[in-house]
């Protein structure tokens, strides 16, 4: 080992503005803002590795498995996945046949589990946000 | 920090004589706009409200003269003073207002219910103005009243694009799904944008003052209603006290439909607007940890109860 993890790294952020930074501040704005940073510290060291490419080879897996479905052919294949996928949740809005039943229950739900996995990711940041500490 | 000679001098040249900052205190209040109170060495306290590098994709032109003609017609706003919109004063644009004394009372979020029945009754006095004196103010001013919640769901839709490099798919269908649904409206009113506790000062149950203009536009009151119901107010009373509130003050009745709309409208603003804070944070025009936060968890959060209301009702009732 020649030097140290980030992992190790963020820690000592973390705990060094909860146990040395933090008790030394009396301005509420300053308190506030070292709370935020302790969360942003805890944030960045569980976050893990950016998801963004996994997700797009599942997302694209799945529309390249809704190849008969009319809505998803008007717009995949495509390069920009991400207009695609808008634009595909957005022709589901005003189709109630199966097509549009199988976005809204095929396609969207995966949408939304990517982003209840960034928001269980994110959490740690709801108490520091408002100047309040997580449990260590 | 804020440069005080800079903002001595500005202040010197605006009120015609020489005076210096004795104590600049930082508002911790506020995502949107760095405040800070300013003391003079004459004893004049104002508050400087600062842009924030973009936050929120607001203007502060648009909320300075908002204010500047409310605070004309007697609704009860901060009287503002100097807007310097230029950012070569203090890096960013800025205006200055007066401080309000009941600013320092109790905590504004704590708020007892004849404090919010007369917070109540202003709204209804905001969304009850006559606007043919106001539309001047505002940057969008929709043809028909009709196009005013269109209008908004594209400016919202617009601000997070400029600041995304990809499109968000839930919130491009939540934009979709709103044009759907958007409910007619007959008369155009002033509406808020963020109403309700935290965003008034006031003393012995009677509100001194709204503040936080920056979401001010011409629009649906019921848009109002609801932010303060499911968002703002959620601490204050339970949702049952506000309607109850709402109806006997000021004789507000919204449908579930209703109030099923304008909260998911409300969800998809916010989405929106909290995601500038990201593209801020990224671009290091703020850099400050709660830009970081709002862009990522809060967006995120905002975003996933807006995909819950539009997956709710996956029929579109108007069209």
């Amino acid at each position: 080992m020649t030097r140290p993890s980030n992992e190790a790294l963020w820690v000592c952020i973390e705990d060094t503005l909860r146990d040395v930074i933090l008790p030394s501040l009396t301005d509420e704005f300053a308190r506030v803002s070292a709370a935020q940073l302790v969360g942003l510290a805890e944030y960045a060291r569980r976050r893990g590795d950016d998801p963004g490419d996994p997700r797009l080879i599942e997302l694209a897996g799945i529309l390249n498995d809704m190849a008969s479905n009319a809505i998803v052919t008007e717009y995949w294949p495509a390069d920009d996945l991400s207009a695609c996928l808008s634009a595909i949740l957005v022709a589901a809005l005003t189709r109630s046949d199966p097509d549009g039943d199988e976005v809204r229950q095929r396609l969207r739900p995966v949408v939304v589990a990517h982003l209840d996995r960034d928001l269980s990711a994110s959490s740690v940041l709801g108490r520091p946000f408002r100047g309040g500490l997580n449990a260590r | 920090m804020l440069d005080e000679a800079a903002l001595a001098n500005f202040l010197s040249v605006q009120l015609g004589v020489i005076v210096g900052v004795r104590e600049v205190r930082r508002i911790t209040v506020g995502h949107s706009r760095a405040m800070y109170r300013v003391e003079l060495d004459n004893e004049a306290r104002f508050v400087v409200r600062m842009e924030q590098g973009g936050v929120f994709g607001t203007s502060s032109g648009e909320e300075f003269d908002v204010m500047r003609q409310l605070s004309s017609i007697g609704y009860p706003v901060a009287t503002v003073r100097w807007y310097e919109p230029t950012g070569s004063v203090l890096g960013q644009p800025f205006f200055v207002m007066d401080y309000l004394d009941a600013a320092d009372g109790p905590d504004a979020d704590v708020v007892d219910a004849a404090t919010s029945a007369d917070f109540v009754r202003r709204l209804h006095e905001l969304h009850s103005l006559p606007i043919d004196k106001l539309t001047s103010s505002f940057d969008v001013v929709p043809t028909t009243p009709s196009d005013a919640t269109h209008s908004q769901i594209d400016r919202w839709a617009r601000i997070y694009r400029a600041g995304s490099d990809t499109l968000i798919p839930l919130l491009e269908e939540g934009a979709a799904w709103l044009h759907l649904n958007a409910p007619p409206l007959e008369h155009l009113a002033v509406v808020h944008g963020d109403a309700g506790p935290g965003n008034f000062v006031h003393a012995n149950e009677r509100v001194i003052a709204i503040t936080d203009w920056e979401f001010a536009h011409l629009g649906d009151p019921r848009e109002d209603w609801s932010f303060c119901l499911t968002m703002r107010g959620v601490r204050t009373h339970s949702q049952s006290e506000w309607i109850d509130l709402f109806r006997r003050v000021a004789g507000i009745e919204m449908s579930d439909e209703q109030w099923h709309y304008w909260e998911a409208f409300n969800l998809f603003k916010g989405a929106c607007a909290n995601r500038t804070c990201l593209s801020v944070f990224e671009h290091g025009s703020n850099t400050a940890p709660n830009m970081a936060i709002i862009g990522t968890m809060l967006h995120q959060h905002f975003l996933r109860r807006l995909a819950d209301m539009v997956g709710a009702q996956p029929k579109v009732r108007s069209q």
